[in-house]
């Protein structure tokens, strides 16, 4: 057993649990402010997952849930259709990466516990093709998601509470945004201009490109742990 | 021996795993973790608040939103590849130790692995970069055994030549870290008890609910000149205590050992306050400027107290309880004289505890001398 391939081994797994994570988890949120929910006591958020689902959450004294299809939400069927289809390609793009990492992950095993199926500098090769496309998928849906969402007509099939600062799809002018608390809905005057709705990439996004960040430091790692030749 | 040290990169790597989970939980949050004993929703319900509530917070606010999330997650992927890289390499490549720590020490912006990660991987770092070396004999190694009341560590530290140089470095690093956490809390005391002041405006109230309820921490210039007056100072009082356990001690007791002997040892036994720098992590309400930072002292002092008395113990050839009244009685006396007479006239930055009526500290220092005779530390100069 190569116990320096366990190295490699560790941090394909932890990239390829991240993945997996990735999936489950939203790929862009809209959520509440900490400022807010420290003054409120509750908070909202809206999930954007690869399933092509949108749920919406409102916990305040009680939670409030509903979780829509991105094919139910209100608009254009167009662009509700161009929407759809950018998840759609992010996912099977986030699919083919785990699947990839997975193959990756057996090639590794088996360079511990048998002999390497492959050689390291075409595993190399691999690992780093593998990791572009673990960057290409949150990258994509970067460029190509947020453009769809002001066309939308409304997130969610239930209102948040009327004092709130309102929300509408066409707020969103760019993938990372917010909205400042406005001066007359009851909140205390020091944080009138602070942030109440806040939007970007959410935890799965995250998780999909720091699982690319790994797959290049496996390639690296990898890569120094090939002998070199002695002149 | 030289096993044991291959623990430090496994260290660094929980270390750098921790401060990767934290830092991805942090950006996609997009603000800091903020851990509180139980709601509260605004500064005026602090204010009234009657039962005892803390705040912890896992990085800074405003730093990891947007674009800036990404920047935090290729640092902390990079210091994760910088810790497997150091067991492929071991011990060859010292510029990437270097940034492995310069990185660790950045994490803190975005929770520092729950503080976990960083204290595991600045321990780590600082093993790695003395490579060669056997734990014992590493600058951190050498703190660990001091902190773990090893009297053979103790012995030994007694009888090496270069103990003294590692000593006053001992002291410089601790009074660092320890300047850096009262240093910051003090700083931060001040601004809260100024705010407080003017609770009315809203610009107060606003800084206010950073502090409290944000994660917010302040620093500026003053903070900096706060911890360099430290490090300085407390090179002087280490010496004048080293010294008046010569004089009081040492003399008194008959002992041959030399001013350098016990200069050493207390040197090293300043090594638990560098736990102050875990003081400004926790926010006490209402305990904020005097029960919280009084837990911490005390603690940490009587840490350093049980170690001088181990150490003296050690290096005067004396008994236990002989050790516990020559260090009751120098302490107390070098106390008084920090806190009372030093204090009068110098007005140091920092947190300072003061006994009030004037007489109660001479009431101590008087007691801690019956203590001594009680405990026979004049014993052999009594009888000679």
């Amino acid at each position: 057993m190569n116990a320096k391939n366990l190295l490699v081994l560790y941090l394909l797994s932890l990239a390829l649990a991240f993945l997996v994570l990735s999936i489950y988890l939203p790929w862009w949120s809209i959520r509440t402010s900490n400022e807010v929910e420290i003054v409120l006591g509750g908070a909202a958020s809206i999930d954007f997952k690869l399933w092509r689902t949108v749920s919406v959450v409102l916990r305040l004294n009680r939670t409030r849930s509903v979780v829509l299809g991105v094919s139910e939400l209100a608009g254009e069927g167009q662009d509700i259709g161009a929407l759809k289809n950018v998840l759609n390609v992010t996912f099977y793009l986030t699919l083919l990466s785990v699947a990839l990492t997975s193959l990756l992950w057996v090639v590794a095993i088996f360079s511990i516990v048998k002999r390497s199926l492959i050689p390291q500098r075409v595993f190399n090769l691999l690992v780093v093709i593998v990791g572009v496309l673990l960057l290409a998928t949150p990258l994509y849906m970067f460029s190509s998601f947020y453009p769809f969402i002001p066309k939308l007509e409304r997130f969610s099939t239930f209102s948040f509470p009327y004092t709130w600062a309102e929300i509408s799809p066409a707020d969103v002018k760019s993938f990372w945004g917010s909205i400042s608390i406005p001066r007359d809905i009851g909140f205390p005057s020091y944080l009138v201009g602070s942030d109440f709705w806040i939007w970007g990439a959410g935890a799965g996004w995250f998780l999909c490109f720091t699982a690319g960040l790994i797959l290049f430091s496996v390639a690296i790692l990898s890569w120094q742990m090939i002998p070199k030749k002695v002149v | 021996m030289k096993s044991k040290k291959n623990f430090a990169p496994w260290l660094i790597i929980v270390g750098a795993f921790l401060i990767l989970v934290n830092t991805l939980y942090v950006v996609g949050s997009g603000q800091p973790i903020i851990l509180s004993s139980f709601y509260v929703g605004s500064v005026d319900q602090i204010q009234s608040l009657t039962s005892v509530w803390g705040r912890m917070a896992f990085g800074f606010p405003g730093i990891a939103e947007g674009w800036a999330a990404i920047i935090w997650i290729f640092l902390a992927v990079f210091n994760f590849l910088l810790s497997f890289l150091l067991l492929v390499k071991t011990g060859k490549n010292m510029s990437l130790k270097y940034i492995g720590l310069i990185l660790s020490l950045l994490s803190i912006a975005v929770g520092g692995g729950f503080i976990l990660g960083l204290v595991l991987c600045f321990f780590g770092y600082l093993v790695v970069l003395q490579p060669g070396l056997p734990f014992e004999e590493t600058f951190i190694g050498k703190i660990y055994g001091v902190a773990k009341l090893d009297s053979s560590f103790l012995s030994r530290i007694a009888e090496e030549k270069t103990a003294l140089h590692t000593g006053a470095l001992v002291l410089v690093f601790v009074n660092l870290l320890s300047g850096i956490g009262s240093g910051l809390y003090s700083y931060n005391l001040e601004i809260i008890r100024a705010n407080l002041d003017t609770i009315s405006s809203s610009s107060s109230q606003a800084i206010l609910f950073e502090i409290f309820f944000m994660g917010g921490v302040h620093w500026g210039l003053p903070l900096v000149a706060m911890v360099f007056l430290q490090m300085g100072l407390a090179i002087i009082k280490w010496a004048i205590f080293s010294l008046i356990i010569y004089v009081l001690g040492a003399k008194m007791v008959g002992s041959s050992a030399r001013y350098e002997d016990i200069a050493k040892i207390v040197a090293f036994a300043y090594v638990p306050v560098c736990l102050q720098i875990f003081m400004p992590a926790v926010l006490v309400w209402p305990w904020l400027f005097f029960e919280w930072p009084f837990i911490v002292i005390l603690v940490t002092n009587f840490w350093f107290f049980v170690i001088l008395m181990t150490g003296l113990k050690i290096v005067l050839d004396i008994s236990a309880g002989r050790a516990f009244g020559v260090s009751v009685f120098c302490s107390s006396i070098y106390w008084f004289f920090n806190s009372v007479v030093l204090s009068s006239f110098l007005n140091f930055p920092g947190i300072r505890f003061s006994i009030q009526p004037i007489d109660v500290s001479v009431l101590i220092v008087s007691t801690s001398a019956l203590v001594a005779v009680m405990l026979g530390v004049f014993k052999r100069y009594v009888s000679v």
